[in-house]
């Protein structure tokens, strides 16, 4: 029951989006993608998700190449959402959710898709929100209501689907504080009832707290890739993002990264290592 | 965007499905009723009903044969014709602007009106040369196959130019419109140039569009290539609800997105290809009819798209009773009529945008 990259490479005209990428996302765990801008995050996703078919390499989910699964069949056991948040026409937010129940079309009945949709609004806190019209929403409110579409899409394991993924691509970018550590411990949830989720973030601190393992690439290429603890490492972060970088002790029990360039004498007093 | 705007405060009820298709069904109905009782020769609403009961051999009784050859010679065909046209071009509308997530996107606008119209007017001015080498029984088809297969080129042309790495660029598909507007505008004032008499005839009723001509032996032909494609489109309903997310989120939700595309294309193409080959171009029902019923209940296909066909064929068939009754006994070509309403109608629809952002 996992999702496995061997040897992936993406090349398109000259460039080199991605080379040699192998790594495998298991159900029941949080698999974090992190490396800087134009890293090759978002391909390495779309790739995983099968939007695209790798120049070099294969994509295996649960033993067969995405791309040759039935788009239906695909669409039930795993969501994606990617960063775009635009929605045509005046949809009402209930309505954008509801289009995540397209793929169960006669498999699930008309009142099991409303109690899902209904639960997936109120996990995201858009629950006020839904019959509002979706393109009136702001940024980080749109975001939530792409997340709920997202869970909504993998509610309940079926018959034909026994493990489910969750991929998304920067959940967080446009979140409140309170919010994002709201849409990530909602993929936790999922996460521990064995659904597998593959979350490219930005914020270390954010993957430090909420994901088993990560992913860091780097140019294209993957640089390390392991349990988060021993990946995420003030060496490594400092070299891949190019920026000097403390970890401090905030009480949380992880270390918490701080560029050094916020002001000495809070990085200094709370320094534990450098 | 506008109405979202001014709707953002307010939560938004959409009115129910069946209760609209209902009632848009039963608008059509009168409307088509009206259109067979009234006219240069007024025959009324009972009498019509009568003359059609009789025909159908529910009622005897005694119709006068002049009412009797007006209603079933002239208005029926016309009023199907039209009522099918019209289903036909407001279902094309609404299904190109899902397709292409662009609520500016419609047959006329993008070209695909004008590249059946070309093909149409080639083949009336240019055809006699070919035509007498075809088999008698394949003629009255190739007015129609030119006409469907002229929509498919501008329609091939505009998905070619429109849609760019996956996403439908608003300013590029209407620049391509334009161009292919203006080229077909072109090839058929070179036509026009070429033209006889008789032909020129001909062609003033293809570039205004017009029900006149209409006479049942061209309906077996027609009016299957035009409904068959309209049906058709209404399978695609959820399908293009998800489009609305964008087309790579829409395969994410098990869409086939480059089957449905060609499937729509060639669909539209057909339905407002027919529709041209047998009518000429009307304007500004595909655009303003889907306009129409979003501002009114909402996006969704599942109502747009029925809704659309319901509506545009009311409406189709209420402009050409308008086009017959403005300056009777003469005819206003209906193209005329539709422009006359719906460009003040899109204009309305701008300022309303314009204000919204304004505001």
């Amino acid at each position: 029951m996992s999702l496995t990259a061997d040897n992936l490479g993406v090349r398109i005209g000259g460039a080199t989006l991605l080379h040699d990428v192998s790594l495998a996302a298991h159900c029941g765990e949080v698999l974090g993608l992190l490396g800087p801008n134009g890293a090759g995050k978002s391909t390495l996703l779309s790739l995983l998700a099968g939007d695209r078919a790798p120049s070099t390499g294969a994509v295996r989910l649960h033993g067969r190449d995405p791309r040759q699964w039935p788009a239906e069949a695909l669409a039930r056991i795993r969501a994606v959402m990617t960063q775009s948040a635009a929605v045509a026409f005046d949809f009402t937010v209930r309505e954008v959710v509801d289009l995540a129940r397209l793929p169960h079309a006669g498999r699930s009945s008309a009142t099991e898709d409303r109690r899902i949709v209904a639960a997936a609004l109120d996990l995201a806190d858009v629950g006020h929100l839904a019959e509002r019209i979706y393109p009136s929403l702001s940024g980080g409110e749109k975001q939530r209501v792409q997340v709920a579409r997202a869970l909504a899409q993998i509610w309940a394991a079926t018959d034909d689907a026994p493990a489910r993924f969750l991929m998304l691509d920067e959940p967080t970018a446009s979140l409140d504080l309170r919010h994002q550590h709201m849409v990530l411990d909602t993929v936790r949830r999922f996460v521990a009832e064995g659904v597998g989720a593959i979350v490219v973030l930005h914020d270390i601190n954010l993957a430090a707290a909420y994901c088993d393992r990560v992913a860091l690439l780097h140019g294209g290429r993957l640089i390390a890739d392991g349990a988060t603890r021993e990946t995420l490492t003030v060496e490594r972060l400092s070299r891949v993002y190019n920026v000097a970088l403390s970890a401090i002790d905030n009480g949380s029990g992880g270390p918490h990264f701080v560029s050094r360039t916020l002001p000495r004498s809070v990085a200094a007093a709370h320094c534990i290592s450098a | 965007m506008s109405v979202a705007i001014l709707k953002a405060a307010a939560t938004i009820r959409r009115p129910g499905r069946m209760p609209v298709l209902v009632g848009l069904g039963l608008l059509a109905l009168a409307i088509a009723l009206a259109g067979l009782a009234l006219g240069a020769m007024r025959i009324g609403v009972a009498d019509a009903l009568v003359a059609l009961a009789h025909r159908l051999g529910l009622v005897d009784g005694v119709v006068s044969p002049q009412h009797d050859a007006v209603l079933f010679a002239i208005r029926l065909p016309r009023v199907l014709l039209s009522l099918a046209v019209g289903a036909a071009l407001a279902a094309s509308g609404a299904a190109m602007q899902g397709l292409f997530r662009n609520p500016l996107a419609d047959p006329g606008l993008v070209g695909v009106s004008s590249g059946a119209a070309l093909a149409a007017v080639a083949t009336i001015v240019l055809g006699d040369k070919v035509l007498h080498l075809l088999d008698a029984a394949a003629r009255p088809w190739v007015l129609p196959a030119a006409a469907v297969g002229g929509g498919l080129a501008a329609t091939a042309l505009v998905h070619r130019f429109g849609l760019r790495h996956g996403q439908a660029s608003i300013a590029t598909i209407l620049l391509a419109g334009i161009a292919i507007n203006a080229l077909c505008g072109a090839g058929i004032g070179l036509l026009t140039f070429l033209a006889d008499e008789q032909q020129l005839r001909s062609l003033v009723f293809w570039t205004m569009g017009s029900l006149g001509a209409t006479t049942w032996t061209a309906l077996p032909l027609a009016l299957p290539l035009i409904v068959l494609p309209t049906v058709g489109l209404m399978t695609a309903t959820r399908a293009l609800d998800a489009f609305a997310l964008g087309e790579r989120e829409a395969g994410h939700l098990g869409v086939d997105v480059e089957r449905l595309k060609r499937r729509l294309l060639v669909l539209v193409a057909l339905a407002t290809g027919a529709s041209v080959s047998v009518c000429g171009i009307i304007g500004f029902v595909g655009l303003v009819v889907p306009h129409l019923l979003r501002l009114s209940c909402g996006p969704r296909h599942r109502l747009v798209l029925p809704g659309a066909a319901l509506l545009g064929a009311g409406l189709l068939t209420a402009a050409d009773l308008a086009a017959r009754l403005m300056v009777a006994p003469a005819e206003m070509p209906i193209g005329v009529v539709t422009a006359l309403v719906g460009g003040p109608f899109f204009l309305w629809l701008l300022l309303r945008r314009l204000s919204a952002s304004a505001a």
